[in-house]
């Protein structure tokens, strides 16, 4: 296990179940002690989200709201991904209102991060190695056995990624989805941060992205996902 | 939780308060029930020719079981209702007394022979309940075992459906005991094989399947064919191997040491490592098929017709007694069992493979809708279809496509209608709940968005998919197409088939 300098992995971050909660499909929170909250370790993944659909059936998602995210970024199987497609796992075309029902649907202290805590855990991860973290989690999972295969088969792509970014690109924060978070300060309320696999041609790859959608809660961005903080007190 | 099936009539019924089985006129006991959800049953039924030991067996084994913690110290047992402690007291009282213990009545249960000895008709046997706590490596385990009269295992008539029986369809594990003292006489004319027959032929009258049942040979009284015992011939005595396993019981020792302060001290510091146990166990059972097939008259052809039937066999000695009662029923000297945990430890082994079976039935809201009803499908047929599947010892769960909850669960009726959303064309969140042995099967009128989630995994080969269409929507291995009522029979026998068979 690679590891900053007088830095121990554990001082950074815990693995934590939250109680075991069943509704996060066997994937741990990655607790970062420091920033008092906990994260989710990949963005939301539709097969989570599908959870979420079937244990609330409710109007606001039938069937035609769901396929019209499906219809910006189509579904694949676990047992399909690969290097070239693999943020198709990932739930994306949603708008940040409706994120946030999948929240209050996962407990009461999750919520969608500020731009501010997100740069904050990139800060935090960015230079952060763990060439085991994948492995670890692998060893004592016990969820369902299609989100397994997600997590080994997502365990393969990152570790043959450049690892110039540490923990940012294990936890797919480069190269992954575009992921909504809160702007309190603006008077446009969301935002989003990240590296996405789908727009490449960041003028500074060490950098995240930020940007300001028009209209979020009108339209569907195709690559526009989400991953939830819990705050501790 | 599910509603438990009755330990007397063996459906699944309302039990009502204080709980009863109205249909055997009985009470269930409330602690089967509180605990049913969390204590998984072990089915059992003694199959022998009369006075080949059966009932002596269940007096030991109880007696074992309720001195068990001086080996495991967390474990213990508990006696479910009254008729089970007074007939195990009686079993109890009559070798304790020296005598051997009176054959089980074939006609009505123990406790009311006393009081009229007029034949009823259709008395169904009555189980004996009891519940044992925490047996390393299996856990608890509720065993409702069937002490069926010798009798009835007299000729291939013998069993038929008079209800005596009729309840022992779902019980898969039988004890078969085989008194290798008679079995040996010149003057007897059954041999082992033969009473294999006359329980297959029974069970086979009645309907039932014999997949998937598991045969625990016990050779009783072992004692006479572990001694050199005058009265045995040479050629029948058991492997010596066998001999010394019977005759070095480490349980047996470690119980006796409960009464007895110096072999207290010897094993104090003494551990029963029950895998080794099993292991050794195994290592006889092979031992005893040899001597089985070589020795035992009729021996190789239950060998071969077992295989046949593809019930599972397993071979173990125990002598309840450890010693042979005078001709007038008195034991000689105290009585010493020995290797009577065996046949438990199979049960609890073999039983493993089949508990936990049950069935996910999942359907598509669609099909409640009354163009698809009216063009391929009928609600009728598929609440007759239900019921059917009901039979077979399942806890059928149904679910609605797109909905993770239980619309109906083992022992409710089928829903007669989807509930009022759904959130999509998924079933994942509904197989993730399940175990690892459940059988699912899918009705749908339409593509289900995460069917290739399970490509590769055990449900390939456990989840059942029904297009009710023209043509299948998607590709799975087991794939059924509905394209109209006439067609759904031929589904429902299919089905059954998987069902008698998983």
């Amino acid at each position: 296990m690679n590891q900053t300098a007088n830095n121990s992995i554990n001082d950074l971050y815990i693995l934590d179940d939250d109680n075991q909660n069943e509704r996060l499909c066997g994937l741990p929170l990655l607790r970062i002690p420091s920033l008092k909250l906990s994260l989710q370790i990949i963005p939301v993944t539709k097969i989570q989200f599908e959870y979420f659909l079937c244990d609330q059936p409710d109007p606001d998602f039938s069937e035609s709201v769901y396929n019209e995210m499906l219809s910006l970024n189509p579904r694949i199987s676990p047992n399909q991904i690969s290097a070239d497609n693999y943020w198709k796992i990932f739930l994306t075309g949603i708008k940040p209102q409706e994120a946030q029902k999948f929240a209050s649907w996962l407990g009461d202290s999750y919520q969608i991060p500020t731009k501010e805590e997100w740069g904050k855990i990139y800060n935090a991860l960015n230079k952060v190695k763990d060439v085991e973290f994948y492995t670890r989690i692998l060893s004592d999972y016990h969820g369902p056995e299609r989100v397994k295969n997600v997590l080994i088969k997502l365990k393969g792509i990152t570790q043959n990624s450049s690892g110039n970014y540490g923990l940012t690109e294990t936890l797919l924060m480069r190269n992954g989805v575009m992921e909504w978070v809160a702007r309190p300060e603006l008077h446009t309320e969301w935002g989003g941060m990240g590296v996405p696999k789908f727009h490449t041609g960041t003028s500074k790859p060490e950098a995240y992205v930020h940007e300001t959608p028009r209209l979020p809660g009108t339209y569907r961005f195709d690559h526009y996902g989400f991953r939830l903080v819990k705050r501790l007190d | 939780m599910p509603i438990p099936i009755c330990p007397f009539c063996l459906t699944r019924h309302d039990f009502g308060v204080p709980p009863r089985c109205n249909s055997h006129s009985l009470d269930i006991p409330q602690l089967f029930l509180e605990e049913y959800d969390r204590i998984p049953t072990l089915w059992l039924v003694t199959v022998g020719f009369k006075e080949h030991g059966k009932s002596s067996y269940i007096g030991a084994l109880t007696e074992v079981l309720e001195n068990i913690s001086s080996v495991w110290k967390t474990s213990t047992c508990q006696y479910l209702d009254e008729y089970t402690f007074t007939t195990v007291k009686e079993i109890r009282e009559q070798t304790v007394m020296g005598k051997v213990v009176d054959p089980t009545p074939t006609w009505k249960p123990r406790e009311q022979r006393a009081a009229s000895s007029e034949v009823v008709e259709n008395h169904p046997v009555q189980p004996l309940l009891m519940h044992a706590y925490e047996i390393p490596n299996f856990g608890s385990c509720c065993m409702i075992t069937y002490d069926v009269a010798g009798e009835y295992f007299s000729t291939p008539n013998a069993i038929r459906d008079d209800g005596y029986l009729r309840s022992l369809n779902a019980v898969k594990n039988i004890w078969f005991f085989v008194d290798l003292d008679q079995v040996f006489k010149p003057d007897n004319t059954m041999n082992v094989n033969q009473l294999l027959q006359v329980y297959l032929a029974g069970m086979t009258r009645m309907g039932w399947s014999l997949r998937n049942r598991n045969l625990i040979v016990i050779y009783t009284k072992a004692d006479l064919y572990t001694n050199n015992s005058s009265e045995v011939e040479e050629r029948h005595f058991l492997p010596q191997e066998v001999c010394d396993y019977y005759q070095q019981d480490p349980f047996d020792r470690l119980l006796q040491a409960r009464s007895d302060r110096n072999l207290r001290k010897e094993f104090q510091h003494m551990e029963f490592f029950i895998d080794a146990y099993l292991s050794e166990m195994e290592h006889i059972s092979s031992l005893l098929e040899f001597y089985t097939r070589d020795e035992v008259p009729g021996g190789q052809d239950l060998i071969n017709l077992a295989a046949q039937k593809q019930i599972g066999l397993k071979f173990c000695i125990v002598s309840a007694l450890g010693t042979k009662p005078t001709s007038d029923g008195v034991l000689p000297v105290d009585k010493n069992p020995h290797r009577v945990i065996d046949p438990f430890l199979w049960a609890l082994k073999m039983n493993k493979g089949l508990e936990n079976r049950n069935v996910k039935l999942i359907l598509d809201p669609k099909l409640f809708t009354p163009d698809v009803a009216a063009d391929r499908f009928s609600i009728s047929l598929l609440s007759e279809f239900y019921s059917t599947m009901q039979s077979f010892d399942r806890e059928i769960t149904t679910y609605f496509i797109g909905n993770a909850s239980p619309a109906s669960i083992a022992g409710q009726r089928l829903p007669n209608h989807p509930p009022r959303h759904c959130g999509g064309r998924f079933i994942g969140p509904i197989l993730d709940q399940g175990s690892q042995n459940d059988i699912a099967l899918v009705l749908t009128t339409d593509e289900i968005t995460d069917l290739d989630d399970y490509r590769g995994s055990q449900w390939e080969n456990h989840m059942y998919y029904v297009a009710v269409a023209e043509f299948p929507f998607q590709k799975w291995k087991n794939t059924f197409t509905l394209r109209s009522e006439t067609e759904f029979p031929v589904f429902v026998n299919g089905f059954n088939k998987i069902l008698q068979e998983f």
